[in-house]
């Protein structure tokens, strides 16, 4: 490996450092989320600083080609990851659920109020979407 | 509002009929409801559950005298059914009962559903088109599908089950407290006869036909068919694995 290419991969791997602390000093990525790419991040500058990390890497995995080595890493990682992720959309989608369930609830709970109020509104139809 | 002595010491139930853009057909149910409920023994409130509908399904069940719990947008069944067992508990209510808004299920089987839920120790009490002979007529594919599911629900519960998919359903305290103490399941009904069992609920079954769907489609397309059977089966084998709920 030539100097070149450590050199970009040092910039590389950097770059996604900083667009990982940009998004969360933008507050477009909750740190929480992001300790996972800084991870991966760092790693990967750390790879580029070490070079000979990667082929003892390699060896550890048994593996004769040292980059497999790397792709089998990104690999597991974007899996786990993906996995993780899933575990987010079904907590979001479960808390949706009850969210949308209480409105239903004090929806008709707040007509149920203004009956009372106002002797009754047959036309009362809820809280209208509609502009 | 005040009640008569007769009715103070009926139980109360709730009636949950869960619709989504059945404007046509929801007020006649509301109506069946209210009718045959003066024959029996419980003082019975309806509530509809709109799950998302585009129509005016909230207002015609209104007009037939109906409370409506609206969803924002459509969470799907399992969820309505839930929106209708949280409302029964905050009002304190004895029983719930569900019926499904397209006049499927016919209100006089909510009599012996009721019967069993208060006082003889069943937690719920699930209609079984499939305990009187020709109860239920459908397409083969869908048979096959239900007698799978029934197999499957079967041999996981350690029990027999005739009629697994039906959500003509009465619900207890107890079943009540559990399926709105879980997060809310799509297609819910054989997972959740799983779950009561789990937890040492009672679950029975009660002979009771269905009308077969006079309009309207089945929710379920071909391709839905085979999500839905995939579903089911993945949910109630992992349902059989879970650590049961203490309600």
């Amino acid at each position: 490996m030539n100097d070149r290419i450590q050199i970009v991969s040092i910039l590389g791997s950097l770059v996604i450092v900083g667009l990982v602390i940009e998004l969360v000093r933008r507050r477009k990525l909750r740190v929480e989320y992001s300790i996972l790419w800084l991870l991966a991040g760092a790693s990967l500058v750390a790879l580029s600083v070490f070079r000979d990390a990667l082929d003892s890497f390699g060896r550890l995995l048994g593996v004769a080609y040292a980059p497999a080595a790397l792709f089998l890493a990104a690999l597991v990682f974007g899996v786990l990851l993906f996995i993780h992720l899933t575990t987010v959309i079904t907590r979001l989608a479960d808390q949706n659920v009850r969210l949308a369930q209480r409105i239903a609830m004090l929806e008709l709970r707040l007509q149920d109020a203004e009956q009372v109020d106002t002797g009754g509104d047959e036309r009362y139809d809820g809280i209208s979407d509609a502009p | 509002m005040a009640p008569g002595n007769e009715t103070r010491d009926r139980p109360r139930v709730l009636a949950i009929v869960l619709a989504k853009n059945e404007e046509q057909r929801v007020g006649e149910v509301v109506r069946e409801i209210v009718d045959a409920s003066r024959a029996m023994p419980y003082s019975i409130d309806v509530v509809v559950v709109d799950d998302g509908s585009t129509d005016d399904t909230a207002r015609a069940a209104r007009a037939a005298g109906a409370k409506v719990l609206r969803h924002p947008v459509n969470l799907r069944i399992g969820a309505a059914e839930q929106t209708g067992l949280r409302w029964a508990l905050r009002g304190g209510y004895d029983a719930a009962v569900r019926l499904d808004g397209d006049g499927q299920h016919p209100a006089e089987g909510m009599g012996p559903l009721l019967r069993a839920v208060t006082g003889s120790g069943v937690d719920m009490a699930v209609a079984s088109r499939f305990l009187i002979p020709g109860g239920y007529r459908s397409t083969f594919m869908r048979q096959m599908g239900i007698a799978l599911i029934t197999a499957l629900v079967s041999l996981v519960a350690l029990r027999k089950v005739t009629d697994p998919t039906s959500g003509f359903r009465a619900f207890g305290p107890r079943a009540m407290r559990l399926l709105t103490s879980l997060p809310a399941s799509d297609y819910p009904e054989p997972e959740s006869i799983i779950d009561a069992r789990r937890a040492g609920l009672v679950a029975t079954e009660l002979p009771v036909s269905f009308r077969p769907r006079t309009s309207g489609k089945s929710s379920i397309g071909p391709w839905g068919a085979v999500y839905y059977m995939a579903k089911i089966t993945l949910a109630v084998l992992i349902a059989g694995l879970r650590r049961p709920v203490v309600v």
